[in-house]
């Protein structure tokens, strides 16, 4: 479960480097806000449902 | 004179201080105390210090400047810093706060030194940190200057009540009153940013006889809603890189992860953080977005240096909302910049000595203040410059804390060299193409096809594993 989860994480992180310069470079509308917050709000969720479900710190 | 402000700027001050003062009461007087709270804190303080600590002036000034400049790459940049963060926190950073509730550290240095068995190790990063952290300081000092000038306050006010509140609310009860204050910080920074946004949407763009849809407009035909000519792929790596690790780099944010009281404060304050960072980087990026759009309409100045877009815009406020946005900058500053001093004051202790007490503890923060104080009137342009890079010049400790806390105990003695010579080597890297380019120039320059911090980082992550693989 670690090794997934970390490997997600790495995997959304690098798309947040990669992602605009290959699917977003014409992009104008709009678009990269909505990609980055997007993507940095699942980050956020799973790092929160990981430290309580998997590390073990979710009952103290 | 802006008496509006000097009231604001009072409240703020005498609001904190009694903070500080009430947090005494939880404060035990000894060293671990004062560095750490005893890590007996709970989420909120914990979330607040946090995120007031990591989110400084730059924000408000620097990130409204860089949207304003650059468009929404901007965006990009600081929200992955953000998720790195929060990843970092979500992994890394919870065997850090369950080692230090074994081994009793009390600073970033002291837990370096400990998990690689080294106190060469030890003063080493607390020689870092000095090297990196005071220009640093210094360059918060001065940027305070500009807010105390919205308020007709000259340098000499600026200079001595910035060290006065930075040192003040330290010298009280350690962590216990500058997480008391962070918290009180943190809460004016989102507030008075909530509000800095609002206004410009509710009052700014009507009162320019424009709206909101027809400044999207302007963004999005101008092209600042995607990415513009700065952000090319090395210059986004080049500002990236050093922030996506700051989270294990830089002693002020290590230090705090010493701070919960248990696993469920650990991972609501990370939850809490994470919500107020994401927040807070938004509110900045369409502050400066928004002003963009307004100059593409000619209604707002169209070329000026990022740093002026906000106080541009503090001057055409009601006075008492300017003020309470530029005290919120002061805040910001002043929040980062005490934890600064006590997390480099705990390394510079703990590496020098091995009884250190109360009185020493708060005479090398003294110390601190006074020269980070003495460097922003000297204005010596090349220290306040060398801030620009001390992301990069912390870079090499990422390698280095990771492989310590993954490895806690098989390090060994090529592990200790290694991590001795993975810190020299990049620190040294970065210094010399500071020096030989100047700091701002280095810090977007390519070596080999990559920025100098992506070259810090690769050489000191190879000597690392080297060592730790002959360990």
């Amino acid at each position: 479960m670690r090794r997934a989860y970390t490997a997600i994480q790495l995997a959304l992180l690098a798309s947040m480097i990669a992602a605009p310069y290959m699917l977003f470079r014409e992009a104008r509308g709009g678009e990269l806000l909505v990609f980055w917050v997007a993507v940095a709000l699942l980050v956020g969720s799973l790092a929160v449902w990981y430290l309580r479900r998997v590390a073990g710190c979710g009952e103290g | 004179m802006n008496w509006v402000f000097i009231a604001v700027f009072t409240a703020y001050v005498l609001g904190g201080t009694l903070i500080a003062l009430a947090s005494r009461r939880y404060f035990l007087g000894t060293l671990r105390e004062y560095y750490t709270s005893g890590g007996r804190i709970g989420a909120l303080l914990t979330a607040g210090a946090y995120a007031a600590t990591t989110y400084s002036a730059f924000m408000m000034i620097g990130l409204v400047g860089l949207s304003y400049n650059t468009g929404v790459g901007a965006l990009g940049f600081e929200l992955t810093y953000l998720a790195s963060t929060v990843f970092l926190l979500s992994t890394l950073g919870y065997r850090v706060w369950g080692l230090s509730k074994k081994r009793g550290w009390i600073s970033p240095s002291q837990m370096l030194s400990d998990l690689y068995g080294s106190r060469v190790l030890g003063l080493a990063v607390a020689v870092v940190y000095l090297f990196a952290m005071l220009p640093y300081l210094a360059a918060q000092i001065q940027g305070l200057e500009i807010i105390f000038e919205y308020g007709g306050l000259g340098e000499g006010v600026a200079l001595v009540a910035s060290a006065l509140l930075i040192y003040g609310w330290i010298f009280v009860a350690g962590m216990w009153s500058v997480a008391t204050t962070d918290l009180y910080q943190g809460v004016i920074m989102l507030a008075s940013g909530l509000a800095y946004l609002a206004w410009i949407l509710l009052a700014l763009i009507p009162g320019l006889g424009v709206d909101l849809a027809g400044v999207a407009t302007a963004l999005s035909s101008s092209g600042y809603l995607g990415l513009t000519g700065f952000w090319a792929p090395p210059v986004f790596l080049a500002y990236t890189i050093p922030w996506m690790f700051f989270a294990v780099t830089n002693p002020q944010v290590v230090a705090k992860l010493y701070l919960p009281r248990d696993g469920r404060s650990y991972w609501r304050s990370v939850m809490y953080f994470f919500v107020y960072g994401l927040t807070y980087t938004l509110i900045a990026v369409l502050v400066g977005l928004l002003a963009r759009g307004l100059a593409v309409l000619g209604r707002f100045p169209g070329s000026m240096p990022g740093d002026n877009v906000t106080p541009t815009l503090l001057a055409a406020m009601d006075p008492l909302l300017g003020s309470l946005v530029a005290i919120s900058i002061i805040a910001a500053a002043v929040s980062t910049a005490n934890s600064i001093v006590l997390a480099v004051s705990g390394s510079v202790l703990t590496s020098t000595s091995r009884r250190g007490n109360l009185l020493l503890a708060r005479a090398i923060d003294a110390v601190l203040v006074a020269a980070s104080t003495l460097l922003a009137w000297a204005r010596i342009g090349v220290i306040v410059d060398l801030s620009v890079l001390t992301s990069v010049i912390l870079l090499p400790l990422a390698p280095v804390t990771i492989a310590g806390v993954l490895l806690w105990e098989k390090t060994g003695r090529a592990g200790r060299l290694a991590a001795l010579l993975s810190i020299v080597s990049g620190v040294s890297l970065a210094t010399y193409y500071t020096a030989t380019l100047g700091p701002r120039k280095a810090f977007t320059t390519q070596v080999l096809g990559m920025p100098i911090s992506g070259l810090a980082l690769l050489v000191s992550t190879i000597i690392i594993t080297v060592g730790v693989w002959f360990s």
